[in-house]
C-alpha cells in the first residue's frame, strides 16, 4: 500500500451499499437481526478486517490493528476488573462502554478522525463492534462460570486473564469434553465443520414468542448420551416450543442435541453426584 | 462545497450520535432461535462440495442408471461413491391399510 499522506484508509474493494448497510443496522439497532441480515452483518466485518490503514508509517490490517492498538491496550485490564467484579453484566456493561468512549476518543486523537480521514468511520465501526464481542463474551463467560461454580458441578474453566489460556482452543473441561461458553454464533462455523473441535457449547438465543433470553446447551451426541439423556428429534427454530425436552438434530450427518442449560446442569450434577458415589 | 457524507450517506454529526447511542446500548447481541436454525441451514447448504445429478430408466424390477460425470461411477443399479457402494433396490409398494 502506497501511502497517500501520513494516515490513510484502503477499504476493501469487496464492501458494498449492501455490507454498510447492514452495518449502519448493527449500530443503530437493538432488537434482535433476522439470520440474513446477521450473515450480512459478519460479511461485512469479515471485508473490513481485510482493509488497511497507513498508521504511524507503518501498514496494517484493520484485523492487525485491532489487535495492536485496541485488544494490547485495554483487553487484560477489562479482564482483571471484571473478575473482580461481584455483578458482572451491570458492571462489567459499564465498563465496556467506558473504555468504548476512550476507544473513540484515542482514534480521533491520533488524527484517525472520520471528519478528516475518509474511510477512518469504518476503523471505528470495526473496533467497536470486536470490542463490544469481546466484553460482552467473557462477561457471558464469567457468569456461566459463577453459575457453575454455585451450581457445585465439577469442571476446569481456563482464565482468560492469563494471555495463553485466552488462547486456549476451548473454554473449560468437563471431565474428558472440551467445552466453550460462546454469546455470537460464530461457533456455528465450527458446528457444520466436518471435524468439530468442540464437544458442547454453552451460549444464549433470543425466544422471540415469549421475548427473553434462553440460556441452552449445544453438544454432541454422546455427551448428552454419556450423561443418560433422552431427546426427541426436532430443529433449533421448533426448541422453544419443545423444551424442557432435549431435542436431537443432524449437521452435515453428525448428531447433534440442543438442551436448557438449567436441565442439562441437573443432569450433569446428577452424573457427577452418582460417580463420586461409585467411587467411594 | 456540500458537506461530506460517510458510512453510507449520514454527515458527521448524525454519525457521532449513531456511535454514542451504540455505546450506550451494545448493539443487538440477541440471535433468536429462528435466527440460528437460518444461518445454520445456510452454512449447511453451502457446505456441500458439488451437486451431481443421477438420472436412470426402470427396466423391470431394477433401476439402471445413466453414467454421471466423475466422482461418482455407476454399473447398473449400483452406485459408487468414494469407497462406498450403494445399491438401490425396488420394492413392490405395499397396499395402504
Amino acid at each position: 500500500m502506497t501511502p497517500v499522506t501520513e494516515l490513510s484508509i484502503r477499504l476493501n474493494p469487496h464492501l458494498t451499499t449492501r455490507h454498510i448497510t447492514a452495518l449502519r443496522r448493527y449500530l443503530s439497532e437493538t432488537r434482535p437481526l433476522t439470520g440474513k441480515q446477521w450473515r450480512t452483518l459478519f460479511k461485512a466485518i469479515d471485508l473490513l478486517s481485510e482493509s488497511n490503514v497507513w498508521f504511524r508509517n507503518q501498514e496494517y490490517t484493520f484485523s492487525q490493528f485491532y489487535a495492536e492498538f485496541v485488544d494490547r491496550v485495554h483487553a487484560s485490564s477489562f479482564l482483571d476488573r471484571l473478575y473482580r467484579m461481584d455483578d458482572s453484566h451491570t458492571e462489567g456493561e459499564r465498563l465496556r462502554a467506558a473504555k468504548a468512549r476512550s476507544i473513540v476518543q484515542w482514534l480521533r486523537a491520533s488524527g484517525l478522525d472520520a471528519a478528516r480521514i475518509e474511510g477512518a468511520e469504518f476503523l471505528l465501526v470495526f473496533s467497536l463492534y470486536w470490542w463490544t464481542s469481546f466484553c460482552r463474551g467473557y462477561m457471558f463467560e464469567l457468569t456461566v462460570f459463577r453459575d457453575l461454580e454455585a451450581s457445585g458441578i465439577q469442571f476446569i474453566p481456563h482464565d482468560p486473564r492469563l494471555e495463553e489460556e485466552r488462547y486456549a482452543p476451548n473454554d473449560f473441561y468437563l471431565g474428558e469434553f472440551r467445552g466453550d461458553v460462546k454469546i455470537s454464533i460464530y461457533f456455528l462455523e465450527d458446528l457444520v465443520a466436518l471435524q468439530p473441535t468442540v464437544d458442547l457449547y454453552i451460549s444464549r438465543l433470543y425466544d422471540s414468542r415469549r421475548r427473553r433470553y434462553q440460556q441452552v446447551v449445544f453438544m454432541k451426541e454422546q455427551v448428552w448420551r454419556h450423561i443418560n439423556g433422552d431427546t426427541i428429534p426436532g430443529t433449533v427454530p421448533q426448541a422453544p416450543g419443545l423444551f424442557p425436552q432435549a431435542i436431537s438434530f443432524t449437521i452435515r450427518g453428525k448428531s447433534w442435541v440442543l438442551a436448557e442449560y438449567d436441565v442439562w446442569k441437573a443432569k450433569v450434577l446428577q452424573f457427577q453426584a452418582q460417580t463420586k458415589g461409585e467411587e467411594q | 462545497m456540500s458537506e461530506r457524507k460517510i458510512l453510507g450517506g449520514l454527515t458527521i454529526e448524525e454519525f457521532d450520535e449513531l456511535i454514542e447511542g451504540y455505546i450506550e446500548h451494545g448493539g443487538p447481541d440477541a440471535v433468536s432461535f429462528t435466527a440460528f436454525g437460518e444461518i445454520l441451514a445456510d452454512l449447511e447448504a453451502e457446505s456441500v462440495q458439488e451437486t451431481v445429478e443421477l438420472t436412470g430408466v426402470v427396466r423391470g424390477d431394477t433401476i439402471v442408471f445413466d453414467q454421471p460425470r466423475a466422482p461418482i461411477t455407476v454399473k447398473g443399479n449400483e452406485i459408487f461413491l468414494r469407497g462406498t457402494k450403494l445399491i438401490i433396490k425396488l420394492r413392490e409398494a405395499q397396499p395402504a391399510v
